[in-house]
């Protein structure tokens, strides 16, 4: 097995598109069981991604991103929400899908490349493109997966 | 002038603008101004790094670097200790959460926190809780986090350290600690009372928030804040070394900036060589929090300014407010500190700061007769004493005018409006202007008291 994203990532994505809602996205992202939704224009060019992380640092006010720490807060008061004065509802894709920098790879990338940016930046999965055009998803567990396949490989062809 | 001088002008005012602009990094600007200069031939490289005997004002003034990079060093471990956070939680706590009351102690405490450290980084840390609270009493936070900014630069004004301004003004004019208590630290008390009977007058009728919410605040648990204990005793040791150090400094004929550099310095020491913090287990140095852009900044325009000392452009300027003024110390006096309150609430407050010390530097040399009692002895003359802390006072002060006026006001107005919460320059005008004008007529009537009505007749 050539080492190289093509081989290991998923094919079966699913997408958003940078108009529709922020809420029907969200929807769609929990039900990928991938932690990124890849975000198309209409030529099936990857425009941006709309990240589980990307929710939650939206979802959360700045009072509360430039604490050091928030365990003082109360049970009772809970300040995240998708829809705060900064981001009334409804909000299309476009206006907080993450562009830049935008990280993803080629499918012919060596798997090495996809693990570096995904520790780099603490990313769980990435967009993978041939030509601008998104082609799959591929994720940490996708490149473990198949480092453990190779190295049951070479103990079991072992003497 | 000459084309010299009329060049280095220039590139100073241009830097000037530009730094007022905000277009660009101000320490760029500085840092090309400089260059500029340097490049230029309009000040040689040994004066502007080391001054000169003969241009009083030049060089890079390495007493407010060293200054403003040890408390940068012991407030940037101490932030991550959570004790701002306690503070604010409990005084909130210790008035019920009644709102008024509320606002007046969370900028008292954030006054004398501002007073010790640096304000930008103790309104980073309060800012956030203001907004947690005034959240949970669902409330707008504005008339909160207004006066919190506010009493963070009035905080500053009172000691050497709470302000750069007063930093680089006591290493001009050779002022300690205890010259600051002496001078800047009653009148700053006086306007700390009028801001908080402004605010009371102001506000008292207008908040009302409901037991419940109150009820919210109280369950607030500052125990929590608190996350590394041995780190904080650390910090609070280093603290109490360098406030001691700054009380005797005079006594042991050491500098502030050395007192600042040996507190630090302790600091770091016992903190060992791989810090533990929490969220920044890799890769992290305390030296990340060191604001490399500020003492950039300040070198830059250290360097500018001796341009202008060495080529005579500040004599020029001292001669010609000798001349408006008939040299009368009332009035250059008072002069120099509603010019300087206007500046400050126009713009950053430091280049100006830089450029009057030099300009005070120069005065001895043009009202007194050559050789009065050395150089010491020249700048704090009677004629002249009155004008180091009308800069103070004015350029601390004023910088209250606007939303633009420091960079406390600029902090606080950007996380209240990423928090949803936009202040306009216009409703900061009816805290800032109000509060700033009796600032500045407190400050007139102090200056009046303490220097100007014991002057002689001749200096009048």
């Amino acid at each position: 097995v050539r080492a190289v994203v093509r081989n290991v990532m998923n094919r079966e994505v699913l997408t958003a598109s940078p108009d529709e809602s922020l809420t029907a996205a969200a929807a769609r992202l929990l039900r990928s069981g991938r932690t990124a939704l890849p975000v198309i224009d209409a030529a099936g060019r990857l425009v941006g991604v709309l990240s589980e992380a990307d929710l939650l640092a939206l979802a959360m006010p700045e009072s509360v991103k430039a604490l050091e720490d928030a365990a003082f807060l109360p049970p009772g008061f809970d300040p995240l929400s998708l829809s705060c004065a900064s981001n009334p509802p409804p909000t299309p894709v476009g206006d907080v899908m993450h562009t830049e920098p935008l990280y993803a790879v080629e499918e012919d990338a060596a798997l090495a490349e996809a693990a570096l940016l995904m520790l780099r930046h603490g990313l769980d999965d990435l967009p993978v493109v041939s030509a601008g055009r998104l082609v799959g998803i591929v994720g940490r567990r996708d490149i473990l997966r198949a480092l453990l396949a190779s190295a049951g490989d070479s103990t079991g062809s072992a003497p | 002038m000459t084309a010299l001088q009329l060049l280095a002008t220039f590139i100073f005012l241009a830097a000037f603008a530009l730094i007022a602009s905000e277009k660009i990094d101000k320490t760029r600007v500085a840092l090309a101004g400089a260059a500029l200069m340097l490049v230029l031939g309009l000040v040689r490289q040994q004066t502007a790094f080391h001054g000169s005997p003969d241009a009083p004002g030049a060089g890079v003034d390495w007493n407010t670097i060293f200054l403003l990079l040890g408390m940068m060093i012991i407030v940037g471990v101490t932030r991550h200790t959570g004790l701002f956070e306690w503070l604010a939680l409990r005084s909130a706590k210790a008035v019920h959460a009644h709102p008024v009351a509320l606002i007046l102690v969370l900028s008292v405490l954030t006054a004398v926190v501002s007073a010790f450290l640096d304000n930008v980084t103790t309104i980073l840390l309060i800012v956030p809780v203001v907004l947690l609270i005034a959240r949970a009493l669902e409330t707008d936070p504005v008339p909160f986090l207004v006066p919190v900014s506010i009493a963070s630069n009035i905080g500053g004004t009172a000691t050497l350290i709470g302000h750069p301004p007063n930093i680089m003004i006591g290493s001009a004019g050779h002022f300690g600690f205890m010259d600051f208590v002496r001078y800047d630290t009653p009148p700053t008390l006086a306007v700390l009372v009028a801001f908080c009977v402004i605010v009371w007058l102001g506000l008292r009728s207008r908040l009302r928030v409901s037991d419940e919410a109150r009820a919210r605040v109280m369950s607030f648990d500052e125990s929590e804040v608190i996350r590394d204990r041995p780190l904080l005793r650390k910090c609070l040791l280093a603290m109490a070394v360098a406030i001691v150090g700054f009380v005797v400094h005079g006594y042991l004929g050491l500098e502030p900036a050395t007192v600042a550099l040996a507190a630090a310095a302790l600091l770091l020491l016992m903190l060992g060589r791989r810090p533990r913090v929490p969220g920044h287990e890799d890769e992290y140095h305390w030296y990340n929090d060191i604001e490399w852009s500020v003492l950039l900044f300040f070198i830059g325009l250290f360097v500018m300014v001796s341009g202008l000392v060495e080529l005579g452009v500040v004599k020029a300027f001292s001669r010609w407010l000798v001349g408006v003024t008939g040299g009368s110390t009332i009035a250059m006096t008072l002069l120099l500190l509603w010019f300087s309150a206007i500046m400050a609430g126009l713009m950053d407050n430091i280049p100006f700061v830089a450029t009057m010390n030099a300009m005070i530097l120069d005065l001895p040399r043009q009202l007194l007769p050559s050789g009065t009692g050395g150089l010491a002895g020249a700048i704090h003359h009677p004629s002249i004493m009155p004008l180091w802390w009308a800069l103070s006072l004015g350029a601390c002060l004023g910088a209250n005018f606007t939303i633009i006026g420091s960079a406390t006001n600029i902090v606080t107005a950007g996380l209240a409006a990423r928090d949803g919460h936009p202040i306009s320059f216009k409703r900061f005008l009816k805290y800032g202007v109000p509060i700033t004008l009796v600032s500045i007529v407190i400050s007139m009537i102090y200056l009046w008291l303490t220097f100007l009505r014991d002057l002689p007749p001749a200096l009048g």
